[in-house]
């Protein structure tokens, strides 16, 4: 197992590389200048002459490439241009609050759409399976900020129970979750009720059920694991999407995540910023797909990864 | 240029006098923690490096300025207890206050403001202030506690600008000890003192002890938090998770004034919105064109729907909180007749088209524009970017019109020379004419303000005529706080200036 990890992770290398060139390529093709961003109101030609020589953007893309890349590989992805903090002390102090939130609607979405995908397939056609059905609409048609600002309207404003904005606990971290993970919640309902529906028609559950299993045992252990594998499957494709929508999600409750500093940083060109966070999280897919196959194997020791 | 976020509305009318009275010295309550949410996070705490609007709010707690704008625009003291213009208004004395001390324990005085301003006009530092304090020529230290500035040609927004980020003074000791970190690790002479920042998420500030004005401040602690979203932040304000508001949406400002335990303060911004016409391409070098435009727009009807009643109409780039401001001037108003005349002088007695780039946070707003141009015959259309584009197609004049604001400054020369002079830095337009250079230079130089007050109606005269830009609308400063705040007082700059804020136990 340790082999196919390092085998893996040894193959992301090009793969990254590939990454670095597009993003490199894409922030400096994008119309803007962040030295007049930066400067603003203060932009004279003379400082902006200054401030393109002082971070070398007077210079062939090629070089600045190079030159990036050179620190990079060292754990050196440069300084913001805005307010001169390494990138990766600027990722690394806001990861925990990313990190938490994925967790938290992951473990959320899972938590609704479990038990919901389980009945909503053994009770097919019954009102569970309708309320499940226009749940799953509901839930991945729905804007991500509308549904935020919805819940922060009905829980903070109205109830006074959460919080409307900021990073204070995990109190805080409830209607973010909610926000992030109802579509990922209304997609894995939908995924797992049409696996256990193809796998509670499978002899051996049949048999499990011939020779006296109770329900619980049938549908819990034999049917629900098997299930579990299509599944498994779309939250590893989801994950980039999560990743993705936190960008709105953090903007929304003020949370001072990765997100966040990446649309900031987009929209003040601050390419550094922008190149290290996404370089960041391009090896952060790789790796979360990377334990959505070592699951498989755990799920079906019949898929040996090799 | 314009405000990254462009959102304050502004109203003609100062609010009532509840908060221009005076602050009274007795009975404040004392200590607590002050939250603020603000639109966006700060960039960085150095004064001397920083761009970026926001940045100042904090600066304007943890740094004393030389001198300081009151309501009226008026200079009023701060490190310096008073001055003296000198040898036709190239020379000034400050004379300093004795006794203050930096955050880090060291002695303010003048050896610490020459430090200051050679630091500023270091070109190795690339500061931005070292525009805004070009025609200073040499600081001299007369004694310990007397500065003496020689400008290079007599320049009468000088005093202005010392209100802002260019007069306010840093320690010289931390700049020393922390270098290029400095930015993170600020020091100055103000009533608080920097605790910590977390990016994006909070910046904390606390008394300062040893501040010189005795008595003050009188919360212990100041608490700002992003909240980018404007709807959020207000919701963070109703249910009280902040006790304090920067920038509010229009379409929230009449839900805030009927929400109980909220107080709203409305006076007029520093901001002018508008129309920027490329005064070198046509169809816009076509002066006749340029006026149909001017007359063709209806400024009342986009501020009661598009601003929702906010602010006032804007026909020169000076609001209705300066002085500058000619207030007896009506040629702005809707006239299709005379529109229609000028687009038979232009040549183009069937209208024309052309296209607008914009924010599309102005859309609403455009739109009104073109249904309006529409009347006469001009195809208006519109191209909404996004905000970076659209500043680099500002700056390398890749437009014919576009809708852009300017955030002011304290002094009418901030809000018009640079835009104007036909070799301003930021004349993006091309606009060029003697007597408007002639109009502006005499009052840039003029140290009499009723004088100064003459050549800017010069200035709104010809500028109406040219119309180089079309201005539209000068927002409102409006600024919402918890019943529990008390002791705010609101200034058209819009900085929340926190010393003598209490906040009352619920």
């Amino acid at each position: 197992m340790l082999q196919l990890i390092g085998r893996r992770l040894l193959a992301t290398v090009p793969l990254l590389l590939a990454v670095s060139v597009v993003v490199f390529s894409f922030v400096h093709a994008l119309p803007g200048d962040p030295a007049v961003l930066f400067l603003g109101e203060e932009a004279t030609p003379e400082n902006l002459a200054r401030f393109r020589a002082k971070l070398g953007f007077d210079r062939p893309l090629i070089v600045q490439y190079g030159e990036w890349l050179g620190r990079a590989v060292q754990g050196d992805l440069g300084r913001s241009i805005r307010t001169n903090q390494p990138v990766v002390s600027a990722i690394v102090e806001r990861l925990p609050v990313t990190l938490r939130l994925i967790a938290f609607s992951m473990v959320i979405s899972l938590c609704i759409a479990v038990p919901l995908g389980i009945v909503s397939a053994v009770k097919r056609n019954s009102g569970v399976d309708l309320a499940s059905t226009f749940f799953a609409l509901f839930g991945f048609s729905t804007p991500n900020f509308w549904l935020g600002l919805i819940l922060i309207y009905v829980f903070a404003l109205l109830l006074r129970w959460l919080p409307a904005s900021g990073f204070d606990g995990v109190r805080s971290l409830i209607l973010p979750s909610i926000t992030l993970g109802t579509a990922l919640a209304a997609l894995v309902t939908r995924q797992l009720r049409s696996g256990m529906l193809e796998v509670l028609r499978q002899d051996y559950v049949r048999t499990a059920q011939a020779k006296g299993l109770a329900d619980r045992m049938v549908i819990g252990k034999h049917a629900l694991k098997n299930a579990l594998i299509s599944v498994v499957t779309v939250i590893g494709l989801q994950i980039g999407a999560l990743l993705g929508n936190t960008i709105i999600t953090e903007s929304l409750f003020a949370l001072p995540g990765v997100g966040r500093l990446m649309i900031d940083s987009v929209f003040s060109r601050d390419f550094f910023v922008v190149q290290g966070v996404i370089l960041f999280l391009a090896v952060g897919y790789v790796v979360a797909n990377l334990a959505v196959d070592i699951l498989y194997s755990y799920l079906d020791p019949r898929i040996r990864v090799h | 240029m314009a405000g990254r976020r462009r959102t304050m509305l502004l109203a003609a009318i100062a609010s009532v006098g509840m908060l221009l009275a005076a602050v009274p010295a007795t009975a404040q309550v004392r200590g607590g923690t002050l939250r603020i949410a603000m639109d966006a996070d700060n960039t960085t705490m150095d004064p001397h490096r920083s761009t970026a609007a926001v940045d100042r709010q904090v600066y304007n707690n943890i740094y004393s300025k030389l001198v300081d704008i009151d309501a009226k625009f008026g200079i009023v003291p701060q490190l310096a207890e008073s001055w003296e213009v000198k040898g036709g208004g190239l020379v000034y004395v400050f004379k300093l206050r004795k006794g203050v001390k930096f955050h880090d324990g060291t002695d303010f005085n003048a050896e610490i403001v020459k430090w200051n301003f050679d630091r500023m006009r270091d070109p190795a530092l690339a500061s931005p202030r070292r525009s805004e304090i070009a025609p200073v020529k040499d600081v001299k230290v007369v004694d310990p506690y007397t500065v003496e500035i020689t400008l290079s040609a007599s320049y009468s927004p000088f005093l202005t600008v010392l209100t802002d980020r260019a007069g306010m003074m840093v320690s010289k000791a931390a700049v020393e000890k922390f270098k290029d970190d400095y930015a993170r690790n600020p020091v100055g002479t103000g009533p608080f003192r920097f605790v910590e920042w977390v990016k994006d998420d909070h910046l904390t500030i606390k008394r300062f002890d040893g501040y010189w004005e005795k008595g003050l401040p009188y919360l212990d602690e100041v608490i700002y938090r992003p909240i980018p979203d404007p709807s959020v932040r207000f919701t963070s304000m109703r249910t009280g998770q902040v006790d304090f508001m920067h920038q509010i949406a229009p379409k929230d400002v009449a839900q805030a004034k009927g929400e109980k335990g909220l107080k709203v303060s409305e006076i007029p911004s520093l901001w002018w919105q508008g129309m920027h016409l490329n005064n070198q391409v046509a169809p816009f070098n076509n002066k006749a064109l340029r006026q149909a435009i001017w007359y063709g727009i209806d400024r009342t009807v986009i501020q009661r729907i598009v601003y929702q009643g906010l602010g006032a109409p804007a026909w020169s780039p000076f609001p209705p909180s300066m002085w500058a401001q000619d207030r007896d001037f009506t040629d702005w108003r809707r006239d299709p007749a005379r529109a229609k005349a000028k687009l038979a002088e232009g040549g183009m007695p069937n209208g024309f088209s052309f296209t607008v780039k914009g924010l599309a946070l102005q859309a609403q707003e455009l739109q009104v524009i073109q249904a309006q141009l529409k009347d006469l015959g001009i195809d208006m259309k519109i191209e909404t970017l996004e905000f970076g584009k659209l500043l680099a197609d500002l700056q390398g004049g890749n437009f014919v019109a576009l809708r852009i604001g300017w955030s002011g400054r304290p002094d009418p020369d901030g809000n018009v020379y640079s835009q104007m002079y036909s070799k301003g830095g930021t004349n993006y337009v091309k606009y060029s004419s003697a007597a408007m250079d002639a109009a502006l230079d005499a009052a840039r130089s003029e140290n009499d303000q009723t004088k100064r007050k003459a050549a800017y109606m010069q200035v709104t005269r010809i500028a109406a005529e040219d119309a180089p830009y079309i201005w539209i609308h000068h927002d409102a400063e409006v600024k919402v706080w918890g019943e529990q705040v008390k002791g705010f007082e609101h200034i058209s700059d819009g900085m929340i200036r926190v010393k003598g804020v209490s906040l009352e136990k619920k």
